[in-house]
Order: structure tokens, then C-alpha cells, then sequence
């Protein structure tokens, strides 16, 4: 039996769909968030390119050495490091980056602790780096190429199908 | 491909981007990072990039203060033709916003040194001493300097921002109080007379957040 190759890029792309949506369901169900890595002050532990996952975890069962991300006091964004104490009464921790030479200059909140780290994964997060640092007429350039490129291919297999169609 | 195939390429398609956006659409996650450099008399420029790791260099400067704000210059007139503007020209070749601040230390705490950071945004008709005055409300005191140039709590003083790729030209202006210099720094001096002052000036470059710093 001959094996078509749209067959074989079908089967691949049922693969690769069944993969990333158990995993996306994976994660959205057992209640972690995903974060960007993007920078290398945890390293080598967390890399820039690495997505973290964390999951909301009950402040007095942090422990020193836990991995937790925590948000800025004015909402602005997220930082994920290590906790290198834990003042339990006043409900406050200190962190510090792995990779770096000195503790974190302020304490954060126990309101402030999205979760603790429950997994990585490299590479990843140079999705979301991409689409932070690039701006936006960069984004829309590479979308309309990509668009163009993908219309051109459907509309060349299109034609040589219906040729080929003829021939026989 | 018979047509229930093609419904259901489209759909894994589809299926395919959202998985995809969730990944792109993540919220980013950094630290509380950033570079130091300390600027000597010659070298000055501070270039940084993302602030992966902190590091700093251990550069200083011996600079000769001519007898600031003359003795017999109650006005201060002569304050701009004694003061020494370091020019330091600070770029962000990194891929995210940065701010940079300026810090200067006395290396053997000799007494009186003073230092205002700005850019020339700030500048008042080509006057160091008018800029000052605006920037500070007219309240020349130390206090007021310090709470420019650190902040009250030592991080939320004078920052310039870079946007990635850009550069600017920053100043720091030094001078010496001259009724709390060392013993070497009299009333007797003249107007041009000079005093050694051990300095460093240190740009840190953090990113572009509050509460980023504390120095």
C-alpha cells in the first residue's frame, strides 16, 4: 500500500495537536500558571527561555529553599526565586537568585506569592520573550509574510493536484 | 484528503494556535537584577545589556576641586566655572526597558563632596547651580541633594530611562562644600586653589520597574 505524504503530515499533526492540547488542559486543570523565564538570575536552576510552572500553595507550608514566584508590591510584574527565610509570624519572606551575589533588597508579602515552582520547561518561554520583545510592526510584518506564504502554498498544491488530476 | 479530514486538519489547526497563544501569552517572570559600573575620569561610557547577572567594576577617580563657590562669592556666581560635570554616555543594548541611576562615593570620606545627577532635559539656562535650584524647589541643602539623587529611601532618587537600543548622554556635577572641606581647604585659599578628592561614581542599570533598587 502506498503511504500518501498528506496522510503523513496529517497523522504527525494530529500528534503534535493531541500533545499540546493534554498538556495545555494538563495544566489549566491541576490549577498551575505558566511563566516566562527572562532572565538568568536563578540560573543554573531557571534559564531565560524556560517556562515555569506554579502552583498556589498554602504560605505556611513554604519552606526555605522553595523556588516560589512572587508579584512586585505595585502589581507591575513577576519575579521567581529562591526563599532564603521565611519570617512565618509577619507573614513576609526574603529571596534571592541563585545567580545572584546578594538577597533580594526588600521582603515580599505573603499576599504577594502567586505559588510555589512546581515544574520547568526549557525553551519554551521563547515564545512569549518573542512576542514581548517584538513590537508590534514587527509582529504584523512577520504575520502577513507567514499568511502570504501559507495562502501561496495552499493555492500551488491546489494547482498541481488539479493537473495532476487531469494527467491521469 | 476526503473532506472530514480537511474539517479536521482545520480544527487541529485551530486547536494548534491556541495552544501556542497560551505559551506566547504567558506572563513573563524576572528578578530584581541589575549592572554596575563605576566610572573613572576616562572612561566614560556604560553600556549594559539584559542584566542577567549583577557585576560591578571597581574604578575610581582623583579629581581636583578648584576652590568651589569662592570665598568671597556669597552668591555663589562662580559656581559654575568651579563645578566638574562628568560626562558619562550610557547605553541599553538589551532587549527591555532599563532605567540607570547614579551614585558617588567618597573613597576616604573626606568632608564637604557634593554631586547632583541630571541629563540636560533638566537644564536651566546652561546653569548647573539654576538647574539645581528648580530641581530641588530652591532647597539647597544636602538633604534635598540626597533626596534627589538616591531618594528617601535610597530607591526612588533621579533615574534616567533607556527604551532597548538607546543611548543617552547623562552628567554628574561634583563640587565641595567649601566650609566642610578638609583642613587642606581654607578660607586663606584662594578662589583656584585645589583639593584632591578620591571619588567613585557608580551607574547601576536596572530595569525599568519600582522598587528595583536599593542602594
Amino acid at each position: 500500500m502506498k503511504i500518501k505524504p498528506i496522510n503523513i503530515l496529517f497523522n504527525m499533526l494530529a500528534i503534535v495537536t493531541v500533545i499540546s492540547v493534554s498538556f495545555v488542559f494538563f495544566n489549566i486543570f491541576s490549577g498551575a500558571r505558566g511563566y516566562a523565564v527572562l532572565t538568568d538570575s536563578m540560573s543554573p536552576t531557571l534559564n531565560r527561555g524556560d517556562v515555569v510552572f506554579v502552583k498556589q500553595t498554602d504560605f505556611n507550608s513554604l519552606n526555605e529553599g522553595d523556588i516560589v514566584t512572587v508579584q512586585f508590591a505595585d502589581g507591575s510584574g513577576f519575579f521567581t526565586h529562591k526563599i532564603v527565610s521565611i519570617d512565618y509570624v509577619a507573614g513576609a519572606i526574603r529571596t534571592k537568585g541563585d545567580a545572584n551575589e546578594s538577597e533580594d533588597p526588600q521582603p515580599s508579602m505573603s499576599e504577594q506569592i502567586v505559588g510555589k515552582m512546581w515544574y520547568s520547561i526549557p525553551l519554551l518561554g521563547y515564545l512569549s520573550i518573542a512576542l514581548n520583545e517584538m513590537d508590534l510592526v514587527k509582529l504584523s510584518v512577520i504575520s502577513s509574510v507567514v499568511l502570504i506564504v501559507l495562502i501561496s502554498v495552499s493555492v500551488l498544491v491546489s494547482k498541481f493536484r488539479k493537473r495532476g488530476g487531469k494527467n491521469e | 484528503m476526503s473532506k472530514i479530514k480537511k474539517v479536521i486538519a482545520l480544527v487541529m489547526v485551530l486547536m494548534l494556535v491556541m495552544c501556542g497563544s497560551y505559551f506566547t501569552l504567558m506572563s513573563p517572570t524576572t528578578a530584581w537584577s541589575y549592572q554596575s559600573q563605576n566610572i573613572s575620569g576616562t572612561q566614560n561610557t556604560f553600556v549594559f545589556a539584559d542584566f542577567d547577572v549583577n557585576s560591578e567594576y571597581a574604578l575610581s577617580d582623583t579629581i581636583k576641586f578648584k576652590g568651589a563657590t569662592a570665598f568671597e562669592d556669597e552668591n555663589e556666581t562662580l559656581f559654575d566655572s568651579v563645578v566638574e560635570i562628568t560626562e558619562v554616555e550610557i547605553k541599553n543594548e538589551g532587549g527591555m526597558p532599563a532605567r540607570v541611576y547614579a551614585t558617588v562615593k567618597n573613597e576616604y570620606e573626606t568632608k564637604g563632596l557634593r554631586y547632583f545627577y541630571f541629563t540636560d532635559d533638566l537644564m536651566v539656562d546652561d546653569s548647573v547651580r539654576a538647574t539645581m535650584l528648580k530641581a530641588l524647589n530652591g532647597e539647597m541643602t544636602e538633604q534635598a541633594l540626597n533626596n534627589h539623587n538616591i531618594g528617601e529611601d535610597g530607591n526612588s532618587g533621579y533615574y534616567v530611562s533607556l527604551n532597548p537600543g538607546e543611548s543617552k548622554v547623562v552628567k554628574v556635577a561634583l563640587w565641595v562644600e567649601y566650609d566642610e572641606s578638609i583642613d587642606d581647604f581654607t578660607f586663606a585659599d584662594s578662589a583656584w586653589a585645589t583639593v584632591d578628592y578620591k571619588i567613585n561614581i557608580t551607574m547601576t542599570a536596572t530595569q525599568d520597574i519600582d522598587g528595583a533598587l536599593v542602594r
